[in-house]
């Protein structure tokens, strides 16, 4: 299979010299790599869905070659980074058989909310310039689209709250014997308790419902608002997809002299549904999952 | 090892097919004006173009697509010159992109001087004169359609 | 790779409980869009490539000296005109350590100033349209990629030169005016926001 994915390279380069014969245009040294370039992110959803031709060109509904299987063999196997290792032939290809069968085959929709960008940005906050991650997704509006944040990671914000579990510890920390809690007759006392509870910072959220949650975006944009944090820059930008049912993948962008390059599957896993919303948690608030922080 | 390079050869018979007959009916769509009335608008204040006004016009037009960019005060003589046969220098102009049920789409309307300094400024005469409008006393121009080059 | 084994090891682990603190999700929502139809796509995407070549030709007179200073204000106004208000263009160098944002009106006069005695653009024959789509208000939305090669040569001389990978944003909305009586039906097609970013070739 390792030999397939050379080869492949090697008939896609082809493909470029042929379809650029045929028009009667001569390309530059270099250009058929930019011709293999998956060069927009819509270009990954275009080619995945088998939605356009080899430049790019849209196929329309009622061409033969409109979502045909073997090209979208051809495309999607030329959508992993190839140079890593860590994602084996035979993960890629039963992902490949999985979203091409004629059966049943899937395609991807970029007008759907289960996909995600992910921002590494650079804010200013408390004077210093920090990591911090934006997640966002699609949201309609009226007849039209657009992206909106979902969730927040700044580190922060976690060290602040770091009583309260994001994976689903939190229920089994509030029965911890140690908890601080105001007693039952504090109202009969004018809960004059509360003064000394509120002294008790590390443990504060504790005195909180069990369906309380902190939410980042909401502490986010208030720092914004009080003029603590500035947004400064995008460092990075990648997406998780969770559209095909049983898969997850992450797309990045791949900078490099190939024709293997641009927007390419840097992540594929096989993940049942159930399982879902622990990943989407995982890459939302898993430090893994965001640039370092020095502080 | 050999299985799969069988399947890949058969992938890549498929695929050349698929893509040489990458035929014509996407060129066909890309036409500039479906319109094939030519430069008659069944309007009754339009009158047909005058052929010999359209073919001087559009060879001004030529003019200053392959003017010197350097030399302005020629482009700006010849600009007043050409203004003479307009009602004014914001006479407005309309390129008409497609028709569609009967009705035009047409780009963002400019001004005669804008026109010229586009023609100029981008060194191509793309368009052809479709109508021309004339006013009341039938010497000046009131208003200009054009279309793609076919 | 790390993140794999990480997530593996993580799941294991993991207790699941119900009412675990969460997102708001709706898992899978699809959103039905109006679109506009394929013919008017292929007409509004050529629209949109000639107002980036009409743009490309204006950075050329904007950038060569011999351009008199009155004709370089002008064409800056006209090549403005080209943009949304507010549009930005941003450059990335290849090493990412710095990425320069420009308002579009600071970054003609930039090129104003460096004065080369010529400045050549070139054009690769690729260039990637996206689909339009469209937005809460009713415009549509696209970008446009194209691949150009810049030289600015000074006493005949080439002095600097570059391949950049150019990502332009598109807004097309439909808009209607009155010109003595008769309704004028068109496709207002504006540049927005640019992304520059040096490439491998």
């Amino acid at each position: 299979m390792k030999t397939n994915s050379k080869f492949l390279v090697v008939v896609l380069a082809l493909f470029s010299t042929s379809g650029v014969a045929a028009q009667g245009v001569t390309y530059d040294e270099g250009n058929e790599f930019i011709l293999a370039e998956t060069k927009q992110v819509n270009q990954f959803f275009r080619r995945f869905n088998g939605e356009e031709d080899y430049e790019g060109k849209r196929f329309s509904t009622n061409d033969p070659r409109y979502q045909q299987a073997d090209m979208r063999r051809m495309y999607i196997s030329n959508l992993f980074d190839n140079l890593d290792a860590g994602m084996v032939d035979s993960l890629k290809g039963s992902f490949i058989y999985t979203v091409t069968r004629e059966k049943d085959p899937k395609f991807l929709n970029h007008r759907r909310n289960d996909w995600y960008a992910q921002l590494d940005v650079i804010i200013k906050y408390e004077k210093k310039e920090r990591p911090c991650t934006l997640f966002l997704k699609m949201e309609r509006e009226n007849m039209g689209t657009k992206w909106v944040l979902a969730n927040v990671y700044f580190k922060p914000f976690i060290t602040l709250f770091k009583g309260v579990d994001f994976f689903g510890g939190a229920a089994q920390a509030s029965v911890d014997e140690s908890s601080p809690y105001l007693h039952p007759k504090s109202h009969e006392i004018n809960f004059i308790n509360l003064k000394k509870a509120f002294t008790r910072l590390d443990e504060i959220e504790k005195y909180a419902a069990n369906e309380y949650n902190p939410d980042f975006l909401t502490l986010f944009i208030y720092e914004l608002k009080r003029g603590n944090a500035e947004f400064l820059e995008v460092k990075n930008l990648k997406f998780h997809f969770f559209q095909i049912d049983n898969w997850y993948f992450e797309v990045s962008k791949v900078n490099r002299k190939s024709t293997n390059s641009g927007w390419l599957i840097t992540e594929l896993m096989r993940v049942a549904e159930k399982d879902k919303e622990i990943l989407r948690k995982y890459i939302f608030f898993h430090e893994n999952n965001h640039l370092p922080y020095s502080p | 090892m050999h299985q799969p390079k069988r399947y890949l050869s058969v992938y890549i018979l498929a695929l050349m097919a698929l893509f040489s007959c990458k035929a014509s009916n996407q060129a066909s769509k890309t036409d500039q004006v479906d319109d094939p009335d030519g430069q008659v608008i069944s309007s009754a204040d339009v009158i047909m173009v005058d052929k010999r006004l359209k073919d001087m016009l559009e060879s001004y037009f030529d003019m200053f697509s392959e003017m010197d960019q350097e030399d302005t005060a020629t482009r700006d003589a010849k600009m007043a010159e050409v203004f003479e046969y307009f009602n004014s220098p914001d006479t407005p102009v309309f390129l008409v992109l497609y028709n569609r049920e009967g009705k035009r789409y047409y780009d963002k309307p400019m001004t005669i001087t804008d026109y010229i300094y586009y023609l100029n400024d981008t060194r191509q005469a793309p368009h052809t004169i479709r109508t021309l409008k004339l006013d009341e006393t039938q010497t000046k121009i009131m208003r200009v359609e054009l279309a793609v080059k076919q | 790779m790390a993140y794999r084994i990480l997530f593996c090891l993580f799941i294991c682990g993991l207790i699941i409980v119900d009412g675990m603190p969460g997102i708001a999700q709706g898992a899978g929502e699809y959103f039905e869009e109006e679109t506009m139809d394929p013919d008017q796509k292929i007409k509004v995407d050529s629209m949109a490539m000639e107002k980036i070549r009409d743009l490309s030709k204006y950075i050329g007179i904007i950038g060569n000296k011999s351009t008199p200073f009155s004709e370089a204000n002008r064409v800056v106004a006209r090549a403005l005109e080209l943009f949304a208000d507010g549009s930005v263009i941003g450059v990335s160098t290849l090493d990412k350590k710095e990425v320069k944002q420009y308002e579009i009106k600071t970054y003609f006069e930039r090129l104003m100033a460096l004065s080369y005695d010529k400045v050549k653009i070139e054009w690769f024959d690729i260039q990637y349209i996206s689909d339009l789509e469209q937005t809460p208000d009713g415009k549509y939305v696209g970008v446009v990629t194209i691949y150009q090669k810049f030289e600015g040569s000074q006493n005949d001389a080439l002095v600097y030169k570059d391949v950049t990978k150019k990502d332009i944003t598109i807004y097309v909305e439909r808009k209607m005016m009155q010109v003595e009586g008769m309704d004028i039906d068109f496709w207002d097609v504006l540049l927005g926001d640019i992304v520059v970013s040096e490439t491998m070739l």
